[in-house]
């Protein structure tokens, strides 16, 4: 599913860098999971506690196809995450990830990698107050006056990464697995404020004696995901179902950062729901939230993303054609538009008409669609009982079907990568009662 | 009569009498009217009305459609197959019923004007020729050129001849010069061919490909219309 993979692949970027938990869906799958243009702009809520509260967060994600050389074709992602800060001294955070994703058929199997390189930034609270929330008496003296706060921290985080499948189709579902490498890494600075009592303690006095100290820490994650995923369509409603899972990590830190959190296996779901020809509402969920905003290295005191399951909700939009898009094709982002595929066009379709069959009043008629850029050509129309038939990839780039059809006239429609049903080019058109026309192609009896 | 022999006739009876009384699926209207319709013509790959394809008041609303429309001798299978296109593209019921109901009163009309003795796939393709907005008069000027089973590639070609922006009684005489010539269905496929190509240059590109096209595929024809771009002479502009 490469729809499946893509999402992944590509979400685990974010899942890596915010290390304690996998990709999320938002942020993961949602956006640049196409390779058409498309922009998504999708606002997050995570449970905390009981309670599903908002996140502040606001996640962009946006594609374009770049090009294709040879059979290998390219886009360019783009995403961002921006969690608002909401208060003073709250935590703020922003990330950034451009990747390149080429997308190829080797033999009958479709391949994908993707090189993806992020920055991110995190502002705020940091670590919090060291002492119990209970009294803690010292000589009559409530120590918890002597806290020792960060009044700062400020990390800077930079992620590169690198990633490969297989996509394999099996009847209407498109399954994925790959793999992928990368290479996180974070300096935090923390300026702490100890601000403590004078010793001896003075009783009833105003001694105190406050400092300021700045540390800089660095931090290296070097983690090794696999990942999984499916994606199907329900009438116009797209489904991907994706799940990560870290194979191996090792975590370079030094004694003054923070100790980075674990990454869980994290599921998600993502669901698209077309509403007009170019605009869509997204939801998704996922398991763990670590992958959306953050810090590159997600430190393993923060609580809630600590735990495996610590659902994630996100709502928002997509946009399927950018306005600056050049229609193309006019294929649109179709049965699994979450995948990174370009939709190739049918150029062409023609007719090689055969011997009649045994019972003589039909001919095996072999359908030739050329169609070189895509990946899957589907047809249907009456000689299938309007079910959908998948063709088969012969030599120079065309799709062969045969079937036996008696002499007449057979409408026929068909559609490259799971896009938009349309009439074969070239053949003559015939009705459109239900939105597209279809293709009418005639066989010639053999009399 | 003995009493075993007259059991036995009395069981034989009843058996006939209850076989009558129920109606098997392929004695239904629709059904007959199929039969009727292929002996009329070669045997053709049979459509089967799938009610699973459908919820079931669409279900039940089909079948009434396609009770009545074998009641008046059309055939069915153009209609079942326009229901199978409307399940396969997911279009609601009513869409469906809608389309359906539609194309029964086209093939109704298609009939009249290719007459009785026509195919059941003429008149789906004269029906689809009626629902691209073809008047029914064309049609009958198409079946003058062509006896009943071969209109169909005349018909096909028309219809997509006017889908693609040919004003219809232009499509209708560059149709009808083509067909009364012999081997004529590979011109006719020609013909589409050309106007599809150059439908896609712009506004009156089809019209001017299909004039050319008539002009040098029928002898001593004059093209349908007057050729947008060839044979006019550049025209001076008045002196100021």
């Amino acid at each position: 599913m490469p729809c499946a993979l893509a999402s992944i692949a590509w979400g685990v970027p974010l899942v890596a860098q915010p290390r304690g938990a996998a990709p999320v869906a938002p942020a993961a799958t949602i956006g640049p999971v196409t390779d058409a243009p498309t922009l998504s702009v999708l606002g997050l809520a995570g449970r905390a506690g009981d309670a599903l509260v908002q996140r502040n967060d606001v996640w962009i994600g946006a594609t374009q196809p770049v090009g294709q050389l040879g059979r290998v074709r390219v886009t360019a992602i783009a995403n961002g995450d921006w969690k608002v800060r909401d208060a003073v001294g709250a935590e703020a955070a922003a990330e950034g990830m451009v990747a390149l994703r080429a997308r190829a058929r080797v033999g009958q199997q479709r391949v994908w990698t993707a090189v993806s390189y992020g920055r991110s930034s995190f502002t705020g609270r940091g670590l919090g107050g060291l002492l119990p929330e209970e009294p803690l008496a010292l000589g009559g003296v409530d120590l918890r006056g002597a806290d020792t706060t960060v009044s700062r921290r400020v990390d800077l985080g930079s992620t590169g990464r690198a990633e490969a499948g297989v996509i394999r189709a099996f009847g209407a579902v498109e399954f994925s697995v790959g793999f992928s490498v990368e290479r996180t890494s974070r300096v935090t600075s923390q300026t702490l404020t100890i601000d403590e009592p004078g010793f001896p303690v003075p009783v009833g006095g105003s001694s105190r004696l406050v400092s300021t100290t700045t540390t800089r820490s660095l931090q290296r994650r070097d983690l090794a995901t696999g990942m999984a995923s499916l994606g199907f369509q329900t009438g116009p409603t797209m489904w991907l179902v994706s799940v990560t899972s870290p194979v191996a990590s090792w975590v370079t830190s030094d004694a003054l950062a923070p100790m980075p959190g674990v990454i869980p296996t994290v599921a998600s779901l993502a669901v698209v729901q077309p509403i007009t020809q170019w605009l869509s509402v997204v939801g998704a969920a996922a398991s763990n939230p670590a992958t959306v905003g953050g810090t590159a290295l997600r430190d393993a005191a923060q609580s809630a993303e600590r735990r495996a399951f610590s659902p994630v909700v996100a709502l928002g939009i997509r946009i399927d054609r950018l306005p600056f898009r050049g229609s193309g094709d006019g294929t649109p982002g179709g049965i699994l538009a979450f995948e990174s595929r370009t939709l190739g066009a049918v150029d062409s379709l023609s007719v090689e008409q055969g011997m009649s069959t045994s019972d003589s009043d039909t001919l095996r008629v072999v359908l030739l669609v050329d169609a070189p850029r895509a990946e899957t050509v589907e047809l249907m129309g009456d000689a299938t009982a309007w079910t959908v038939t998948p063709m088969r990839r012969v030599l120079g780039g065309k799709w062969r079907v045969e079937l036996k059809l008696a002499p007449g006239a057979h409408r026929v429609i068909v559609r490259a990568d799971g896009g938009r049903w349309i009439a074969p080019p070239g053949v003559p058109i015939g009705n459109d009662d239900y939105g597209t026309p279809v293709g009418v192609i005639v066989v010639k009896g053999t009399r | 009569m003995h009493a075993p022999a007259l059991i036995a006739c009395l069981l034989l009876i009843q058996l006939l009498v209850a076989e009558g009384s129920v109606e098997p699926p392929e004695r239904r209207p629709h059904a007959q009217a199929e039969a009727r319709q292929e002996s009329r013509e070669p045997r053709r790959q049979q459509v089967q009305f799938d009610a699973s394809r459908f919820d079931s008041l669409t279900a039940t609303a089909l079948r009434s459609i396609l009770d009545r429309a074998a009641a008046q001798g059309l055939p069915t299978a153009p209609l079942i197959n326009r229901a199978l296109e409307g399940a396969a593209r997911r279009a609601s019921g009513p869409k469906i019923l809608a389309v359906v109901r539609v194309h029964a009163a086209a093939l109704a009309e298609a009939r009249e004007a290719l007459g009785d003795r026509s195919t059941s796939q003429e008149l789906d393709a004269g029906a689809t020729a009626i629902g691209a907005g073809i008047d029914p008069g064309v049609l009958a000027a198409i079946r003058e050129t062509r006896g009943p089973g071969q209109a169909i590639t005349p018909l096909v070609v028309m219809t997509d001849l006017v889908r693609r922006g040919v004003p219809s009684l232009t499509a209708r005489d560059a149709v009808t010069s083509i067909a009364i010539m012999p081997t004529s269905d590979e011109a006719l496929l020609g013909l589409q061919l050309t106007v599809a190509k150059n439908a896609q240059r712009g506004p009156g590109m089809a019209l001017d490909a299909l004039n050319r096209y008539v002009r040098l595929t029928v002898p001593g024809a004059r093209p349908p219309s007057t050729p947008a771009t060839l044979d006019r002479k550049p025209v001076r502009p008045p002196p100021s």
